[in-house]
């Protein structure tokens, strides 16, 4: 495969990432930002949201499973997840964790779990999605080409 | 806006010089930012005339005695009517309010932090992020040198809401001390009325009423993630 031709590959992908709803337009931000003066700003932030939603998610688990549940801790962690996740654009998480919150509220146990469970399932996806994403721009920096800057949408 | 009379201009005096040389070196930077420049003269357009219009250093010429219709169309004109000049312009106002400032966020979560923090610095600003209201304290000990502080409302231990209201007991002591005598503006950077620009940072614009950011000495709050025209509208306030 030529450069052109990953680039248009990465072009492909990132769209789909959009139309199905795994990012929003807070990603763009983050692809604007960066810049020669924080070149690898995009992965930096991505990763330090793998780091953070891994332990709140293994707090919330931990903190389902007890006898006696403390639903304002859980609170506490979902609240941090939907920030984060909003931050960097990953809507479906985002939305996952509203959905949980109003669960929290009611105090309703089986349903936080059931919300947990979607939880995992979107990040789980989007992380992947990321994932192949930073791989393709690795293959293309490899080859000698530059990630685009624009994409339209109109194609 | 400046307006030189032509004959002013031909003389070389020190602050003529000194803005043509400005003018020179700014050719590069947006022009919306820089201020008009008009030359008025007696006589109609000469090469000379045409010559520093065409290399930017001056805007337009305007005929003597000067008339208010003709100022305000060529003022609109230097500004540009264009679409297409808007979002530079709102980007360069942006840039122009944050440029150099520092700024504090505080923040309990760490990838909200890195983003606040890189959205900033894009805009030019100079970016502390701490992730505690304790540790906001500490930074904004007096006297300190930052111009504006974004704090987060929901963080544990110390929430949004304590952090400032303990931020503005501070200052009032500071300010009290200084205006009784007490103590004196140059043990506090020659600063007489401390007041920094708190703006809370909220997820979404219903968490928290505007009342009680208010009571407890907020300036305003913004929504995050940031917004380049909220934050603009936000900021303009202040600087």
């Amino acid at each position: 495969m030529d450069v052109g031709q990953m680039q248009r590959q990465w072009i492909d992908y990132t769209k789909s990432l959009f139309l199905e709803g795994f990012l929003d337009g807070q990603f763009l931000q983050l692809q604007q930002l960066q810049d020669e003066n924080n070149p690898d700003f995009v992965v930096e932030v991505v990763s330090l949201f793998f780091e953070d939603s891994e332990r709140l998610l293994k707090d919330l688990t931990f903190a389902l499973n007890q006898n006696g549940v403390d639903f304002k801790k859980v609170d506490a962690h979902v609240h941090q997840l939907k920030g984060s996740s909003s931050s960097i654009g990953a809507q479906r998480v985002k939305n996952a964790c509203i959905a949980f919150r109003n669960f929290c509220e009611e105090q309703n146990t089986d349903a936080c779990l059931r919300c947990l469970q979607q939880v995992k399932q979107e990040y789980c996806l989007v992380k992947n999605k990321l994932e192949t994403l930073f791989g393709l721009e690795q293959q293309i920096v490899a080859a000698g080409g530059s990630i685009p800057t624009e994409l339209s949408f109109s194609g | 806006m400046i307006l030189i009379d032509n004959d002013a201009w031909d003389k070389e005096c020190l602050i003529l010089y000194r803005i043509r040389k400005h003018r020179q070196n700014g050719i590069k930077v947006d022009p919306i930012t820089l201020p008009k420049i008009f030359l008025l003269a007696a006589h109609p357009s000469t090469n000379e005339h045409d010559e520093l219009k065409s290399v930017g250093i001056i805007d337009d010429i305007l005929m003597k005695p000067l008339c208010l219709s003709s100022l305000v169309h060529s003022y609109r004109e230097s500004v540009g009517t264009e679409n297409k000049q808007v979002n530079r312009k709102k980007v360069s106002k942006l840039g122009s309010l944050l440029m150099h400032k520092q700024i504090l966020v505080v923040d309990d979560n760490a990838v909200n932090r890195r983003v606040a923090k890189g959205f900033l610095q894009k805009y030019g600003a100079k970016v502390t992020s701490v992730e505690s209201g304790m540790a906001a304290l500490k930074m904004l000990k007096l006297p300190h040198n930052f111009d504006a502080c974004f704090m987060d409302l929901q963080m544990p231990e110390m929430d949004g809401f304590e952090a400032t209201r303990k931020i503005r007991r501070l200052e009032r002591e500071v300010n009290e001390k200084i205006a009784c005598g007490q103590a004196s503006a140059d043990m506090f950077g020659n600063i007489c009325y401390w007041h920094i620009p708190i703006l809370a940072m909220t997820a979404d614009a219903t968490q928290s009423s505007d009342e009680e950011c208010r009571n407890c000495g907020m300036d305003d709050f913004v929504t995050k993630p940031f917004e380049e025209e909220q934050l603009y509208t936000a900021m303009a306030r202040f600087f």
